[in-house]
């Protein structure tokens, strides 16, 4: 599902310049659970930044599926994310403003389609959820756990064929922590490829591969075996 | 206490020139708000609230004759008496008569001054003793006994060098001796705001002590000082009855019935108080504009340094210490502003001032720098730190330490910035005000300059000329051997006509649009004797030949003076159609006769008529004239007091008319060393002049407008820049969620055209009700004029647009990595 080849990325400081990711050469297949590690400042956000295509200013080659992303624009790029791509992120980033449904609505506005039709989707995601009851609170108003559910909701309304996550429990306590992971692995197991970023041990146990980073290197990609299960059940 | 504070202001100084861009917005928005207000308040207190330099000046009051219309009568002498003598001992009256300009030489060189004849009662009314030497006695009004002079300081000090030692020496005023009586304080003038003036004693006859009509009249303005038991109304009373009486008495003079009592000061600002407060209210405007502009900067600036605050608070500063810090910071930033306001207003007044003196009408007075300005200035400087500082202090030290030091903060700012948002919209709407009120005066001076004037207003050159002879008395009336107009006047024609480049040159007693003279004449039209309330009534005037050509009237019947009217010609006149209309209605005017007095004049021909000119306002219709030929004009013709008066110059040229000044007065000096020029300028000066105060309200309102519109941009550009830059988590968020540029510049861009649309409904409310306030000072447009609304509120939907524009387009261009970076 995604290829990347020799993928490099650096950030100019005056004179210098700071490597963050060196030489990457990374096969993702269809239906992968795939968790990213490493220590701060590996690279971790960078290379996940890259498969959001939010980050232009790599070099080498990313097929997404038959599309070489690297020879894209910037909007091409920007579709291709707004119908394959999801994001789950630390914060939440919920807006304050909007509803829990209006939250989950959000990247459905920016699709063109339909309002009765994104209704609908909206409508089947609470009840999948099960936050119908929650669907006119604001974010202030839900726990942290709650506030993740939703932002995982507004990640995957859309169907997206790739869900990135970068810490997805990082604020959370280990029980809500526990039941997000529970989520992703089902999504996963609906078939949505999942790129998890943590620094957690437990939750990558959740996944079917991991990667590790070390200053910018992919310096380690290993298939994990079934103990997910185990810990899930545990 | 004081090292904490001593501490803050160096820190907020330091805080202050570490964000420039900050600092200078918010200078510059309040140097003009307070400037504006101190610009207007310097007028204020120069022309309306300065007291007078007199005893108790508030006690000093006008005794005037209303007429119906808007004039007063001048009073004569022996009217003033009646009036003395009815309101008791105790009221103190004093009078001025003629007033003239004079050309004085002493050991400091020329100097031209004016010079005002009053009763030996005027000093002591006003109670004011001079510098050196006394005042005029009283049997210094005795004729023959009248050769003395008061000498103001500032001529004192230019012609005598301040000599201590002057009183008792001689000075010649108009070829005649007269001797020093001594030097009037400094600050003294009278009439109030003149400069470069002294005083002599009136030629009081004793038939002149109770002529109220005839040859032995003597006219003039009657002023008195109320007795500390007496009210202006009391005085109006008595006096009104007593003139009611004297009215009676007289009725072949119809003498108004009624005195009207003013207080001097009033008297004095009459015509520029109302335009005055309109401006005062106007920059009150421009004042609130500012502090809601600096406001909402403090506010946004409060927001950004949450954290900050947050620290010191958990470092123990307590809310009042963060008060504290924020006012100083307000209180910095306003003292420059003002400091600078304070700069740009005062020049700008003093640069100005003779315009705005000129265009306020008779305005009195001078401006100065005192202590109640300094005062406003102190005053404005403090309630202006106090408004934008004290709100976003009280917001900021009112936040949650514990989140601002979490750095939680929303990521949607409509919550937070609901403030700001309020102040933009305020700000539009107020800024809409002034730009309907600068619409509103712009369509009226387009309208005043639309008017039909009945000359041309191009390339003309006028002025006024002042022989400076010596004066002419009543005995010398019949004296023919001096004739200004055969004398002077004609060869100075013949001299202004000789200049390179004058294609014609006239003179004529009165020119459109300059009514420095205006002689009202009765006679009788082809010797028809009618009762003198029937009589053909006209203004009148003398002009030379060539006048039509000069100004580009429109010879409507028959011709205007030529060279062939002369002295032994038969006497001719001219009318104007106003004339022809009111009198000879559907008559051909040719061949009529008017008849003033007996001899030559009794049965003047009417060989033309000349088109309607504007006289004293374009706005008001033309009244009838009848003009005499000048060279016609002996000292046996019942006009010849007109022309030793005064008498105007038109010169028409090839060349711009404006250069011609110099030519102008070498030309008069040639023929009259002792003459002076007065307010020479060309026919467009003389209109744009006659508009008055409402040239001034629309350029002040046009500049005003300007920067509120201004204002109200860096306003809501400002706003919105932080707008996005606190939103810009929120921004990258959305476009990592999918939101193309154009949604983005859609989001910022529907805010900013709400609060544009908020502001722009709540202006326009507020203008519909504003301009009934100016309905006063406009023509030709209606107070709700539709055009002005819609182009008003066109161009600032533009410029918000504009303003809004620019921060849409940065957020627009946010990188969603920062999103995501901020993790």
């Amino acid at each position: 599902m995604i290829e990347l080849k020799n993928v490099e990325r650096s950030y100019k400081t005056g004179h210098t310049e700071t490597w963050v990711l060196r030489r990457i050469g990374l096969t993702i297949r269809e239906g992968e659970f795939v968790t990213v590690m490493g220590p701060s400042g590996a690279g971790k956000s960078s290379l996940l930044n890259v498969l959001a295509l939010l980050d232009d200013g790599w070099l080498g080659e990313y097929w997404f599926g038959e599309t070489p992303v690297h020879k894209l624009n910037r909007k091409q790029r920007a579709d291709l994310a707004r119908q394959r791509i999801g994001m789950v992120f630390q914060s939440y980033h919920l807006l304050d403003d909007l509803t829990v449904a209006e939250n989950i609505d959000l990247p459905l506005s920016y699709k063109n389609l339909p309002a009765k039709e994104r209704q609908g989707m909206v409508a089947d995601i609470l009840d999948r959820f099960q936050i119908v009851a929650k669907k006119d609170l604001f974010p202030n108003q839900l726990s942290g756990g709650q506030q993740q559910l939703v932002g995982i909701a507004r990640a995957v309304v859309h169907a997206p064929s790739l869900l990135l996550a970068d810490e997805p429990t990082g604020n959370l306590h280990s029980t809500q922590a526990r039941e997000i992971m529970e989520l992703f692995r089902e999504l996963n197991r609906g078939g949505t490829t999942i790129v998890q970023v943590t620094h957690s041990e437990e939750n990558a146990r959740y996944g079917t591969r991991i990667l590790e980073l070390h200053d910018g290197w992919l310096t380690r990609d290993e298939p994990l075996p079934a103990r997910a299960t185990e810990v899930s059940t545990k | 206490m004081m090292r904490s504070v001593w501490q803050d202001s160096r820190y907020a100084l330091r805080l202050l020139r570490s964000s420039p861009a900050f600092t200078l917005t918010a200078v510059v928005v309040l140097a003009l708000g307070i400037g504006a207000n101190i610009a207007v308040f310097t007028l204020l207190d120069g022309i309306a609230l300065r007291p007078l330099p007199y005893a108790q000046p508030g006690r000093i009051v006008t005794v005037a004759l209303p007429s119906s219309m808007p004039f007063y009568f001048d009073i004569a002498y022996a009217d003033m008496l009646q009036l003395r003598d009815a309101s008791g001992a105790s009221v103190q009256i004093g009078a001025t008569f003629d007033s003239s300009l004079a050309s004085i030489v002493g050991p400091g060189g020329r100097v031209q001054v004016e010079r005002t004849q009053v009763d030996s009662g005027l000093f002591p009314m006003l109670g004011v003793n001079p510098l050196l030497g006394r005042v005029f006695r009283p049997e210094e009004n005795d004729p023959g006994r009248n050769r003395v002079v008061l000498l103001g300081e500032d001529v004192w000090r230019k012609l005598f060098r301040s000599d201590p030692r002057i009183p008792g020496n001689k000075l010649v005023i108009r070829g005649q001796d007269y001797t020093i009586l001594g030097v009037m304080p400094r600050s003294f003038s009278f009439p109030f705001g003149g400069t470069n003036q002294i005083w002599t004693p009136a030629a009081i006859t004793p038939a002149a002590r109770s002529a109220m009509s005839g040859d032995a009249k003597i006219e003039g303005s009657l002023y008195a000082r109320l007795p500390a038991n007496m009210t202006a109304a009391q005085l109006a009373d008595v006096m009104s009855r007593a003139q009611a009486r004297i009215a009676k008495e007289d009725p072949g003079n119809e003498l108004p019935t009624r005195v009207q009592i003013t207080s001097y000061q009033e008297w004095l600002n009459r015509e520029s108080r109302k335009p005055l407060l309109l401006m005062y209210l106007v920059v009150f405007g421009i004042w609130a504009l500012a502090c809601l502009n600096v406001t909402s900067l403090m506010l946004a600036r409060a927001v950004s340094r949450a954290r900050e605050h947050a620290v010191r608070s958990a470092l123990g500063a307590t809310r009042l210490r963060l008060l504290q810090q924020s006012v100083l910071e307000s209180l910095l930033l306003s003292g420059i502003g003002a400091l600078a306001g304070l700069l740009v207003a005062q020049s700008v007044v003093k640069l100005l001032w003779r315009q705005i003196a000129h265009q306020l009408g008779e305005v009195s007075g001078n401006v100065h720098l005192d202590w109640r300005v300094i005062a406003c200035l102190g005053g404005l400087t403090l309630v202006t730190a106090a408004i934008v500082g004290v709100i976003p202090a009280l917001r900021a030290s009112g936040r949650n330490v514990q989140e601002s030091l979490h750095g939680v903060t929303s990521t949607a700012s409509a919550g937070q910035n609901r403030t700001r948002e309020l102040l933009v919209v305020a700000q539009i709407a107020l800024t809409l005000v002034f730009l309907t009120g600068a619409g509103l005066f712009l369509r009226t001076i387009y309208a005043l300059r639309a008017i039909p004037l009945g000359f041309s207003r191009q390339n003309v050159l006028t002025g006024g000329v002042i022989l400076n002879r010596v004066q002419r008395q009543a005995e010398d009336k019949a004296d023919t051997r001096t004739n200004v107009v055969r004398d002077s006047y004609l060869p100075l024609l013949d001299r202004l006509r000789a200049i390179p480049g004058v294609k014609v040159a006239a003179l004529s007693s009165v020119l459109p649009l300059r009514p420095e003279f205006s002689v009202s004449i009765s006679g009788t039209l082809d010797g028809k004797k009618v009762p003198r309330d029937q009589q053909p009534t006209a203004e009148g005037r003398i002009a030379s030949a060539g006048l039509v050509d000069a100004l580009g009237i429109p010879m409507l019947h028959g011709r205007f003076f030529t060279e062939d009217d002369t002295g032994s010609s038969p006497v001719v006149v001219v009318i104007n159609e106003a004339f022809a209309k009111k009198y000879l209605p559907g008559q051909d005017p040719a061949g009529h006769t008017y008849g003033l007095g007996e001899g030559r004049f009794a049965a003047a021909r009417i060989v033309g008529v000349i088109g309607d000119m504007k006289q004293v306002r374009v706005t008001d219709a033309t009244k009838p004239e009848i003009y005499y030929c000048l060279a016609q004009t002996g000292p046996e013709s019942p006009l010849y007091g007109i022309a030793t008066a005064f008498i105007q110059v038109a010169i028409r040229a090839a060349v711009p008319a404006d250069a011609l000044r110099a030519q102008f007065d070498k030309a008069l000096h040639e023929v009259e060393p002792d003459a002076t020029t007065t307010d020479v300028k060309t026919v467009h000066q003389a209109v744009e002049d006659s508009f008055g105060s409402q040239t001034l309200t629309a350029r002040l309102l046009e500049t005003f407008a300007a920067l509120a519109l201004m204002i109200a941009a860096v306003g809501l550009y400002g706003l919105l820049s932080f707008a996005v830059a606190q939103r810009t988590r929120e921004i990258g968020l959305r476009m990592a969620l999918g939101a193309a540029q154009a949604n983005i510049l859609t989001l910022v861009l529907r805010r900013a055209l709400l609060l544009a649309g908020i502001g722009l409904a709540a202006g326009f409310a507020l203008a519909w009700f504003a301009v009934t306030l100016a309905k006063g000072y406009i023509y030709g447009v209606e107070a709700h004029d539709a055009v002005t609304f819609s182009a008003v509120l066109l161009v600032l939907a533009l410029v918000s647009l504009a303003a809004a524009w620019l921060p849409a387009r940065r957020a627009a261009s946010v990188d969603p990595i920062l999103a995501l970076r901020s993790e």
